[in-house]
């Protein structure tokens, strides 16, 4: 953890940073993954991702596919990805807010009901503004950190989305005083050591993380994703910046201490042929258009986002990861008729 | 050897008697005769259809037994919302009806039918129930279009 407060002023400055020691992402005290545990079992769920599979039979889902929760996103939000570079050391509320809204946009596309209310979400509005920049406020997450300086933890910002700041769209806020609409790096540090206050607080509690799970091992990883439960995820490896012919980035040896989401498992034969039998998982980084390369699926049509890249699994294997495995949506949407007014 | 020219003796009488073959019994094909369901007509779509000519009465009933078939064999697995529904429906009409507003009020006595049957103007999941309900609307226009 940083004790200032920094800014980075371009993309460039970030890589520099994350690769010369600067820490966005660190390992949560024992206690605070305690609490989060602790959280989800009070809550019915689940805290061990590998259970969590078996109990809702999602065992092996995933197993031989390419499975692209990402497009779920775009289908919804075009452009979303990979919004706003990061202007802080904020990775940490960047990478659980694209976990969040890969969940969410799952859900929708998904046609699932609400587990709670038993409605159908809809996908909220937002305007252009918005959805350039991502769609969701990562500043209201960050807000929540508890100390004045930059970085956090995956398990802290978890705790925060479960139980004070959930989901907060971009837009304007007049009841704070704060318009989230672009991402502002500054707004993501009005509060610091000290909290948000209660009027944050009930805004943030109306569109929660309903519950996460745990994830330690790949078969789980493959298999939440399958079913649209994306991934937070914090360590401290670091990739290339030039994606191979496939998509791929090397690990380097620099280390980032950092977090990012998982947006997608290929989990294909002919790609693990290609890669000493590892799966590849795709990493959206928050760092903006910071990598080069190919970003073409190898034997589809589809693209990778920009900023993201795809990373073998034995390079990532020891990060801490969290499912996001449902999200308090927005009301469902009225139809504006059946499909017949005006065309019969 | 004796037994072999024996059997060999039979399988030649029974190729000499039996020249094409023996004729199985086939089985009787089982037809499945399908149940008309029990469905009301809708008086409104009937008063403004009284006057249709045949032919298009004939095309009403083609459309959404076309799109009622296709409910039943999607399962909700493409049109997985009623959102997805009304979009299909849209799709269908704009392509198969060549004069729109031929019959006035019809299209608004079409979204009733289908508004009465779900029972919500919310977007919902096309659950075995709703998915049935949809095909229920449809079945309401055909009766109502014969």
């Amino acid at each position: 953890m940083s004790a200032q407060e920094t800014f980075f002023d371009n993309v460039f400055d970030v890589v520099a940073s994350y690769e010369t020691g600067f820490v966005g992402a660190y390992a949560p005290a024992p206690a605070q993954i305690e609490q989060f545990r602790m959280f989800i079992q009070e809550q019915g769920g689940t805290v061990d991702g590998r259970m969590a599979c078996q109990q809702y039979g999602l065992e092996n889902s995933g197993k031989g596919k390419l499975i692209l929760a990402f497009m779920e996103i775009l289908k919804l939000y075009k452009d979303s990805l990979p919004g706003p570079a990061q202007g802080r050391g904020d990775c940490v509320s960047h990478s659980s807010k694209n976990a969040a809204l890969g969940t969410m946009c799952c859900e929708i596309t998904a046609g699932k009901p609400d587990p709670i209310s038993g409605k159908l979400e809809g996908a909220p509005d937002v305007s252009d503004a918005g959805r350039l920049a991502g769609v969701l406020s990562t500043e209201a997450i960050y807000n929540w950190r508890r100390h004045g300086g930059d970085g956090w933890s995956c398990v802290e910002a978890a705790n925060v989305m479960l139980k004070e700041s959930g989901l907060w769209l971009r837009k304007n806020y007049p009841e704070i005083d704060v318009d989230f609409t672009q991402y502002s790096a500054r707004n993501a540090g009005i509060y610091g050591s000290r909290t948000p206050p209660e009027s944050w607080l009930k805004i943030g509690r109306e569109h929660l993380v309903q519950t996460a799970t745990e994830v330690e091992d790949y078969d789980t990883l493959r298999d939440l994703l399958a079913n649209g439960y994306c991934i937070s995820s914090c360590g401290g490896e670091s990739f290339s910046a030039e994606r191979d012919e496939f998509g791929a980035a090397r690990r380097t040896s620099k280390g980032w201490a950092h977090a990012m989401a998982y947006l997608a498992v290929d989990d294909r034969d002919i790609i693990k042929e290609k890669y000493d039998g590892d799966p590849l998982i795709l990493v959206q980084n928050s760092w903006g258009q910071w990598n080069d390369g190919p970003r073409r699926i190898y034997k589809t049509e589809v693209d990778i986002p920009h900023g993201a890249f795809w990373a073998r699994w034995s390079d990532i294997k020891n990060r801490y990861m969290i499912a996001f495995s449902g999200v308090n949506g927005w009301p469902p949407k009225k139809l504006k008729n059946y499909g017949a007014k005006g065309n019969i | 050897m004796k037994k072999l020219v024996l059997v060999a003796g039979a399988l030649l009488l029974f190729s000499l008697l039996f020249p094409n073959g023996v004729q199985l019994p086939k089985p009787k094909p089982v037809v499945v005769v399908p149940v008309a369901p029990d469905v009301t007509p809708d008086s409104t779509i009937v008063k403004l259809l009284k006057d249709a000519t045949a032919e298009d009465k004939a095309r009403i009933v083609s459309i959404y037994e076309g799109m009622a078939y296709v409910l039943r064999r999607d399962v909700g697995a493409r049109l997985n919302t009623t959102e997805k529904w009304a979009e299909f429906q849209a799709n269908t009409l704009q392509l198969a009806v060549e004069q729109v507003g031929k019959y006035p009020g019809l299209d608004d006595a079409i979204e009733s039918v289908f508004a009465r049957s779900v029972g919500t103007d919310d977007v919902v999941s096309s659950t075995p129930e709703n998915q049935q309900k949809l095909i229920n609307a449809c079945e309401i226009i055909i009766a109502s279009a014969q």
